[in-house]
Order: structure tokens, then C-alpha cells, then sequence
């Protein structure tokens, strides 16, 4: 029995003429780590903005920790860490200026966690946050989002800016706040980084949800393209008649496929015809975008050109 | 420490960020400070000539045009009242206390947002009616320094050059002037608060700041001027003349009044608004 943290219901955020989200609806349940998925512009940023009240909904509810958001108080975010894509902070601070200040408006004592994290993730506390780099104001954030433990993390493209290692060393932070029973909703454009990390990927894009499922079973509905390497030129026909497997290509010695489903009888094939090696893409965005167009059975799950 | 989280979490004012306000200005406070003490010392040191030569100079000034004279109050400039009223209290110093109002009210509500700082300062527990009563706070605060800074110069600065003004006068006009601050300050508070953009702020406080200070001028001119001068909020302020007349109860009661509504609608609209 999994409680409910975030219900979205027919959310719906127009500026103007323009469109935010359009009828969005969704559940994010406890200690669950929910991936939004999509390209720039598709709506995630509006999304998590309108679950913090930065933004208010053109018709539609939110429902937080169980709390309509457009009448609970302010306390509602306290359990929130929130971690914003275009990220601005105060340039005339030192590190640790600006967690205590923010330390302080959250009316709470965590300072001796923050500097724990600060120190994990390499961070010199007392350096003038004007004066750092992009990468390193976007750790200053993250630690901002994680420093008081919140039961509820909401994370606007977390690991743009950030190096491979610190990527690692945030991937495993996310993991350790998962595990300790916290929900975490991300966004992101790249789809390997939300399989890492995510039990279920929510789809966007312009402004609508597209599909809501966990990893696995979206991604079984993606092709995957597959590029085979042999000894000696191929022979295309033998891959052309496999089941999921289309839009064979030779050149040479390299055989490349779109395969969808199970891998399992192209291997079989490759390995009995000598394949020396096998490199796999994951799918982009587009492909994504394209199997679930084609994925949908007519009428349902439409996207918008 | 836990003392410091219960005291940020009592009271209308969020006190850290009262605090950051005033930090992050600090370099602007001080040159409004210096500004003010320059422009009082330039003109009490002025004063002994034209006190001594007070016959010349009010032939002088009798021979300006009649209008010229009502649009800029110039009565009794030989004596220190006068000259003070003239010199300083009838535009140069409110216009002074209207820039700095204006300026620092036309950011009340737009700086965060601009900055885009907002985002992680809205996503706290705090609610956005106290950010926006800390900043308007920091804000009345600061006019009030100023007019501190301007009363003090003026009680320390008159009896050197010998000259003899009440000292409820000076303190009274000191006030006033920083009233006119406020009340123009409150527009761009709450063209702030509406729009969020801190440019639009400015210019319509600005033009609003101008327009009532050429009703004020015309009134004793044109008698159209004259019956909406008592609705506007610069006869309140500049309008009540404090240091010749004293203090005028009812006209700042109405400067007040009038600020205090337009901040707390600038409140209620930011409270409401998207942060963009």
C-alpha cells in the first residue's frame, strides 16, 4: 500500500495564447523516483514550477502530501528540495553565506549536513559564488535541494553542467535518497540518464504527456539500432526476415538494424554467421518520440507536430 | 542557533532577508547619506552671504515674475525659514527622497524575480506576503535613515551658520520629505508587484512622480490644478510646507494612508502572481 505524494489532475498552464501544459495528469507515489522525459520546451520546467506554487494552474488541481496547493499554506514546501533548471543564485555570497541563509529561511539547523555535502562533492565553502564556474554553482544547488533531507525531491535537469564524476557521485546521492524512502521527481533530454535513475519515465512533449510506464516496458516498445561487426562482408537476407528487426543496412563488413522487442533471435543469427562485435544505441528522443506515434493505437496518445 | 530559526520564523518581517537587503545596498545607502550631508553643507554655507545681503537679494527675487515665484513657493527668501524652504524642502530635496524611493521601490518586488533568484527563494517555506512586507519594510527603512541622517545634519548645520528654525520644524519637514519618498516609492512598489518588471516600475512611478509635481507647481495658477491639488499626493507631502507651517496631521495622515493602500495591493498581487 503505497501512499500518493503528487497528484496531478488535469493540469492545465496557458500564458497568454501560449501553452505551458495542456490536461496533464498524473501520479507520483512514495519513495518512487519518476523521470520527465522530453525535449526543451515540452513542459517539464512548468510542470515542477506549478507543483511549487511558483506558477499557478490555469484550470486543473494539484495535490501535494495529499494538500490541494492552491489553498495549503506555505509549510507545504518544507518537505520539498527543489532544484531549478536555470539556475540563480546570489553572486555576492560566499558558499556558506548562502546555505545559511537559506539554512535560516527554512527555519531549521542543518548546517553541519550541508557541510558534509559540500565537502563530498568538493565544494570550498568559503568562495564567492559569483566567482565559481557553472558546474560548481550547479553542486552549490543540489546541495541546496538535498541539505535538510526532504521528503520530496523535485529536480529540473539535475546534471546539465555537471562533470562525469560528479554525475556518479550525484547518481549515487539520489540512490541514498531513495533509499531512505524519499520521492524524487527529475527531468530530463536524455533518456540513459533517466534509466539510471528512474522507476518510471513520464513522456512530454508539447506540453502534453505523451506515456507514463516504468523503464522496462517503455523501453520494449523502442527500437533499438544495433550495429554488427564481422570478419568478412555480409550477407543482408538472413537478418531481413527476423521477427522486430527492420531497415537492414550492410556497408562491408558492418551490418546495421533497427530491432524492436527481444534481441534474442538476431544474436543467434550473428553469432552462427561469426560476428566479432556488437555496438548498440540507445535510443534518442526522436526515436522515442517516433515508436510511441507508432507504438498508438488510433486516436489515443496523439502528439502535437 | 535554534534561537535564530524561532526568531526568523516570528513576526511580519523575515529577518535575514531584511538583513541581506541591506547588505547587498549598502554602498548605494551610503552615497544617498553623502549626497544628502553635501547638499545640506553647500547650502547652510551659502546662507551667511545671502543673509548679508538680504536686501539685494529680495529685490532680487521681488523682481522675478509672480508665477515664477508661486510655482517655486519663493516667500521670505532673506530669511532662514525661506531660504531653507527654497533651497532645499520645496523640490530639491524631495525629488532626491522621490529617486531614491522610487528606485528602491520599482525593485521591492521585481529584483528576485529578474534575477531569477526567486525560483529557489519561492520553493522555501516562506510565505511571498512576508518577502514582500521585508522588502517594502527595508525600503520605508532606509527613506527613514536617509531623513535622519538629513534631520541631524540640519539641527547640527543651522545654529553654526546662525540660523534660528524650530527644531520640531526641522524634524517635522525631514519626515515629510521622507513621506514623499514613500508615497511615490509605493507606486513603484506596486507596478512592481503587477507587472514584475522592474524597468515598467520605474518609468510609471517616475511619470506618476512628475505628473503630480506639475499639478502641485500649476495650482496657484490654474484654477482646474488647484481643485484636484487637494487629491494629490504631492500638496500631501511637499504641498503641507512643514518646516513653514509645521505639521500638517491631516495632509500626511492622507500621504500615509494612500502608501499604505498601494502596498498592500502590491502584496496581494504578487502574492497571486506567476514568477516568470
Amino acid at each position: 500500500m503505497t501512499s500518493t505524494i503528487i497528484n496531478v489532475q488535469r493540469a492545465t498552464k496557458r500564458y497568454g495564447r501560449a501553452i505551458g501544459i495542456d490536461d496533464v495528469s498524473l501520479r507520483v507515489s512514495a519513495g518512487e523516483v519518476l523521470g520527465l522525459l522530453g525535449p526543451n520546451g515540452s513542459g517539464k520546467t512548468t510542470l515542477l514550477r506549478l507543483m511549487l506554487g511558483l506558477i499557478r494552474l490555469t484550470s486543473g488541481s494539484i495535490t501535494m502530501f495529499g494538500r490541494n496547493i492552491a489553498t495549503a499554506d506555505d509549510d507545504i514546501r518544507s518537505g520539498i528540495g527543489y532544484l531549478p533548471g536555470d539556475l540563480a543564485l546570489y553572486g555576492q555570497q560566499t558558499v556558506r553565506q548562502y546555505l545559511t541563509l537559506m539554512a535560516t529561511l527554512r527555519r531549521r539547523s542543518m548546517m553541519p549536513r550541508a557541510l558534509v555535502m559540500c565537502e563530498r562533492f568538493g565544494l570550498d565553502t568559503t568562495r564567492r559564488i559569483g566567482d565559481l564556474s557553472r558546474g560548481t554553482k550547479q553542486k552549490v544547488a543540489v546541495v541546496q535541494a538535498f541539505m535538510h533531507e526532504p521528503d520530496l525531491l523535485l529536480l529540473d535537469e539535475p546534471t546539465s553542467g555537471l562533470d562525469p564524476i560528479v554525475q556518479r557521485e550525484f547518481e549515487v546521492l539520489v540512490d541514498e535518497t531513495r533509499r531512505r524512502g524519499a520521492t524524487i521527481v527529475l527531468s530530463s533530454h536524455i533518456l540513459a540518464e533517466v534509466e539510471r535513475l528512474a522507476d518510471r519515465v513520464a513522456v512530454m512533449r508539447g506540453g502534453r504527456l505523451v506515456a507514463v510506464d516504468d523503464v522496462t516496458s517503455l523501453k520494449s516498445r523502442f527500437s533499438r539500432r544495433l550495429d554488427l561487426e564481422f570478419a568478412a562482408e555480409i550477407d543482408p537476407a538472413p537478418f531481413e526476415s527476423l521477427a522486430g528487426v527492420r531497415n537492414v543496412h550492410v556497408s562491408r563488413r558492418t551490418l546495421s538494424c533497427d530491432v524492436l522487442g527481444p534481441e534474442t533471435e538476431l544474436l543467434r543469427t550473428a553469432v552462427n554467421l561469426g560476428v566479432l562485435g556488437v555496438h548498440a544505441h540507445d535510443p534518442s528522443l526522436d526515436d522515442i518520440f517516433q515508436n510511441i506515434i507508432d507504438g498508438a493505437p488510433d486516436g489515443e496518445r496523439k502528439v502535437p507536430a | 542557533m535554534t534561537r535564530m530559526y524561532r526568531m526568523a520564523a516570528s513576526g511580519p518581517v523575515l529577518l535575514p532577508l531584511f538583513r541581506k537587503t541591506f547588505r547587498d545596498h549598502l554602498r548605494g545607502i551610503l552615497g544617498w547619506i553623502g549626497g544628502i550631508l553635501a547638499l545640506v553643507a553647500v547650502q547652510l554655507s551659502v546662507y551667511p552671504t545671502v543673509r548679508d545681503t538680504t536686501s539685494r537679494v529680495t529685490d532680487f527675487t521681488d523682481a522675478f515674475p509672480e508665477a515664477f515665484k508661486k510655482i517655486f513657493r519663493m516667500d521670505e527668501y532673506g530669511t532662514a525659514v525661506g531660504y531653507l524652504s527654497t533651497e532645499l524642502f520645496s523640490a530639491t530635496l524631495p525629488l532626491i527622497f522621490i529617486a531614491v524611493g522610487v528606485t528602491w521601490g520599482a525593485r521591492v518586488a521585481t529584483d528576485e524575480v529578474e534575477a531569477g533568484t526567486a525560483d529557489i527563494l519561492f520553493s522555501l517555506p516562506i510565505s511571498r506576503r512576508r518577502f514582500l512586507l521585508t522588502r517594502i519594510a527595508a525600503k520605508v527603512c532606509v527613506l527613514h535613515l536617509l531623513a535622519v541622517v538629513l534631520a541631524l545634519a540640519l539641527l547640527v548645520g543651522t545654529p553654526i551658520v546662525d540660523m534660528s528654525v524650530a527644531v520640531e520644524r526641522l524634524i517635522a519637514a525631514s519626515w515629510s520629505t521622507a513621506v514623499t519618498g514613500m508615497v511615490f516609492g509605493s507606486v513603484g512598489v506596486l507596478v512592481g508587484a503587477l507587472s514584475g518588471r522592474r524597468s515598467m516600475a520605474l518609468g510609471i512611478a517616475l511619470t506618476v512622480s512628475i505628473a503630480s509635481f506639475v499639478v502641485y507647481s500649476l495650482a496657484p495658477l490654474v484654477d482646474v490644478m488647484d481643485d484636484i491639488n487637494h487629491f494629490n499626493p504631492m500638496q500631501w507631502t511637499v504641498g503641507a510646507e512643514s518646516l513653514r507651517r509645521g505639521f500638517d496631521a491631516g495632509y500626511t495622515l492622507a500621504a500615509l494612508v494612500f502608501a499604505a493602500l498601494l502596498m498592500s495591493g502590491a502584496v496581494m498581487a504578487f502574492d497571486r502572481r506567476d514568477m516568470l
